[in-house]
C-alpha cells in the first residue's frame, strides 16, 4: 500500500533566486533582504508560493508514479515562508472513482513551516486502476 | 486603505493580453534544477516516453509559475519593489504590496518540451475583503488559457494577487 504523499524541502537564498531567475519574477522580496525587511516588513526573503506550489507538484507527481497524472491543483497561500525554513507538504486522499483503466483520486495538500499552515488547498490527479493505494 | 493600492473603480479590463512562451529545454532543466526536482521525464525523451508521453515535458507548473512571459522593461521603468508596471492589469496601484494570494490550475494535458504555447491573459475579477491581521485587502484575479501551437488547450489557470496598501519607503524606480 502506498503512503499518502509527503515531500520536505529547505528552500534556501539560491533556490529562491534562481526560481525567481527562471519565472522572470523579479521581485525584491525573494532576493533583496534590505528591502524584504525593511520596506515590506518581512522577516527575511519571502519564499515565491509558486515555488511551494512546485513542491506540491513534485510530490504528487513522484506520490503517482510514471502513469500518474496531476490534472488539477487549488491552493491558497495562508502564511508567510522564509528562506531557510524547513519546509512540509503533504497530501491526503479525499475521495476515489473509478473509470475505465483509471482511478481519479481527490486529496487534500498543503504546506506546514514552523508549525503552521503556510499554503492549503486540494489537487486532483488521473492515476492507473492497479495503483497500489 | 490606500486609494492607490487598487483603483476599485475601474471594471475589469476588457482586453485580453496575449503572449507567445516557448518550452525551451534549458528553461525546463533550470526551472527542475531550482526546485531540486529530479523526475527524468523532464529531461529525458525515453523515460517519458516509458511514463506514457511523446517525450520529454515541462514540469506541471512551469507555466503556471511564471510571473512575466513578456521580455521585460528596462530597469529603470521597473515598480519600487521590482516587478514590471505593466505584469499585472491597471487596476493594481504602482505602489501597491503585492503578493500571491493563490491559484486555481486545471492541467488539460502535457506540455511538452519544444512547443511554443499561447498564453492568453485577463482580469477577471477584483473584490475586497477584510483579513484577519492586515486589515482591508484587494484581491485581483487573472485568468490565463494556455493553448499549444496545435490549438490545443493544455491548461487553464486562475491567479489571485492580494494588494496591500501603499507603505513607506524609497520611491519607485524610474520616478
Amino acid at each position: 500500500m502506498t503512503a499518502d504523499p509527503s515531500l520536505d524541502r529547505v528552500p534556501t537564498p539560491v533556490s529562491l533566486f534562481r526560481y525567481s531567475a527562471v519565472t522572470w519574477n523579479a521581485h525584491r522580496v525573494h532576493y533583496d533582504l534590505a528591502y524584504a525587511t525593511t520596506v515590506e516588513g518581512h522577516h527575511g526573503l519571502l519564499v515565491q508560493a509558486y515555488l511551494l506550489s512546485s513542491y506540491l507538484s513534485e510530490m504528487l507527481m513522484d506520490w503517482g508514479g510514471p502513469s500518474g497524472r496531476v490534472t488539477a491543483l487549488s491552493y491558497r497561500a495562508r502564511h508567510p515562508v522564509y528562506a531557510g525554513t524547513l519546509v512540509h507538504c503533504w497530501g491526503r486522499q479525499t475521495k476515489v472513482r473509478g473509470g475505465t483503466g483509471f482511478r481519479e483520486v481527490d486529496l487534500q495538500v498543503g504546506v506546514t513551516a514552523d508549525g503552521r499552515d503556510a499554503v492549503t488547498g486540494t489537487a486532483r490527479m488521473r492515476l492507473p486502476e492497479d495503483f497500489d493505494f | 486603505m490606500d486609494d492607490d493600492a487598487l483603483d476599485s473603480t475601474r471594471r475589469p479590463d476588457p482586453e485580453t493580453r496575449v503572449f507567445t512562451l516557448p518550452i525551451d529545454a534549458v528553461a525546463v532543466g533550470r526551472y527542475a534544477a531550482a526546485t531540486h526536482d529530479d523526475n527524468p521525464v523532464y529531461a529525458d525523451d525515453v523515460a517519458a516516453r516509458a511514463a506514457g508521453y511523446e517525450r520529454a515535458i515541462a514540469p506541471p507548473t512551469f507555466v503556471s509559475a511564471m510571473l512575466d512571459h513578456s521580455g521585460g522593461p528596462p530597469e529603470t521603468a521597473l515598480r519600487r519593489d521590482g516587478i514590471a508596471l505593466d505584469t499585472f492589469p491597471s487596476v493594481v496601484g504602482p505602489q501597491s504590496v503585492l503578493m500571491g494570494g493563490g491559484q486555481d490550475i486545471e492541467f488539460l494535458g502535457p506540455i511538452y518540451v519544444g512547443d511554443v504555447v499561447e498564453v492568453s491573459r485577463s482580469l477577471v475579477d477584483h473584490y475586497r475583503r477584510p483579513s484577519r491581521r492586515f486589515g482591508e485587502l484587494d484581491f485581483v484575479v487573472v485568468e490565463s488559457q494556455v493553448v499549444n501551437q496545435d490549438g490545443v488547450h493544455v491548461m487553464r489557470i486562475f491567479d489571485t494577487l492580494v494588494v496591500g496598501p501603499l507603505v513607506a519607503g524609497p520611491p519607485v524606480v524610474g520616478q
